[in-house]
């Protein structure tokens, strides 16, 4: 190797280094800094001014929505102690009925009562505010979906039953409703426990 | 003379393909931010792929801003996801904001981790995460994916743990990142292309 040939590779290494992003000549005090500009802010993220506007109408809304499902919850795990008592009374009445006997009078009351505490239940879920852009999903989806079946069982079990105490006051044949009222008694507690079930687990 | 230039091979080596210019201006290409929420009867998983962010990389160091929207995570569950919006008092302040300070980035070959000190701005508070392990999982030139997770608290924001069936969820909210950044091309480098 010639002295000529040496500084050649001398000469083109010396420009490798200098050129080099990442050689150690380069990272002087020299190198611009680019955090100086003002490039990380919030603004400068892309979002816009509605999507980082504060709303403090919105924040009491979903409060106000917190609190009264919290009662909803509370009252619905409430309901479901008269709702499941009264459907294994109405066994029991069934049997009696079935006996000859005239009395449904307790059957009757706590019905009267499950219904009552079951409509304060849903006014709570109902009245809560809900936000703009709100779309049930997941189990709060299988949950309102389950409750368009027991919120009508809820009026059509206790009108059949009506009528059944209305026939038996007046020493009429029940026909089939006996069986109509179990059935959809039936129904109407499958679905408001699954409904609850749902949202618990 | 061999030796004058075997040295100075060796110093030209990282400028020849072995390091990785970090330096510039980094953008958020994509990523997934996912909460974990632990309950006695149930453990839930809220995910959100909308974060915006970026970087800038000097001398070694990197600024890190990250954004996501507090309504951008889905729980698979509207009502819990509600619920959520009230108790971070998202309302109020719908963004969070995290800062990532990395140090030792530059001339390095691909690291396998790094270090990053980590202040997130989340339901009007301001908490600060020091030492956070950050997972190089991809590292090219212009391009980075990084995985993290933040040991997150709802202390740390003064959020009260909700609650179900009298039970509220743990304390503990851990919070994964996993984020792929690009370099953002200079006007000049757009040119010659």
């Amino acid at each position: 190797m010639t002295m000529g040939n040496n500084c050649r590779i001398l000469l083109a290494l010396l420009l490798a280094l200098f050129l080099s992003p990442g050689n150690i000549l380069a990272a002087s005090s020299s190198e611009t800094n680019p955090a100086n500009d003002t490039s990380l802010s919030s603004d400068d993220l892309g979002f816009s001014k509605e999507d980082l506007k504060s709303d403090p109408q919105f924040q009491q809304d979903l409060e106000t929505r917190s609190d009264m499902l919290r009662i909803h919850q509370t009252l619905g795990l409430l309901t479901a102690i008269p709702m499941t008592t009264e459907f294994v009374l109405g066994l029991t009445t069934a049997g009696n009925v079935s006996n000859g006997s005239t009395d449904t009078g307790l059957h009757t009351t706590l019905g009267l009562a499950t219904v009552a505490l079951y409509g304060t239940t849903a006014m709570f879920a109902i009245l809560a505010p809900k936000p703009q852009g709100l779309t049930p999903k997941g189990n709060t989806e299988i949950h309102e979906i389950l409750s368009w079946i027991h919120i009508p069982l809820m009026v059509v079990v206790p009108l059949v039953g009506d009528m059944m105490n209305d026939r038996l006051a007046n020493h009429q044949p029940l026909g089939n409703l006996p069986t109509v009222h179990g059935a959809l008694a039936t129904t109407l507690l499958a679905s408001y426990l699954t409904s609850m079930t749902v949202m618990t687990f | 003379m061999k030796k004058i230039l075997i040295l100075l091979s060796l110093l030209a080596l990282p400028g020849t393909g072995f390091s990785l210019d970090l330096n510039g201006h980094w953008v958020l290409e994509k990523s997934e931010i996912t909460y974990t929420v632990t309950h006695p009867l149930h453990v839930v998983h809220g995910k959100s792929i909308s974060a915006k962010g970026k970087g800038v990389c000097y001398s070694g160091h990197g600024d890190f801003h990250l954004g996501v929207l507090v309504k951008s995570f889905d729980s698979g569950d509207g009502n819990r996801d509600l619920h959520m919006l009230e108790v971070t008092r998202a309302g109020l302040y719908p963004l969070i904001d995290v800062k990532a300070k990395l140090a030792d980035i530059g001339g390095k070959k691909a690291p396998q981790e790094l270090t990053a000190d980590v202040t997130i701005q989340f339901a009007g508070k301001t908490k600060e995460y020091p030492k956070i392990k950050l997972e190089v999982i991809e590292w090219k030139e212009g391009t980075a994916r990084i995985t993290g997770i933040i040991p997150l608290t709802l202390k740390d924001f003064d959020i009260e743990p909700p609650s179900l069936l009298t039970m509220p969820v743990k304390n503990e909210v851990p919070v994964k990142l996993d984020t792929s950044w690009h370099r953002e091309t200079t006007k000049a480098e757009g040119n010659k292309k």
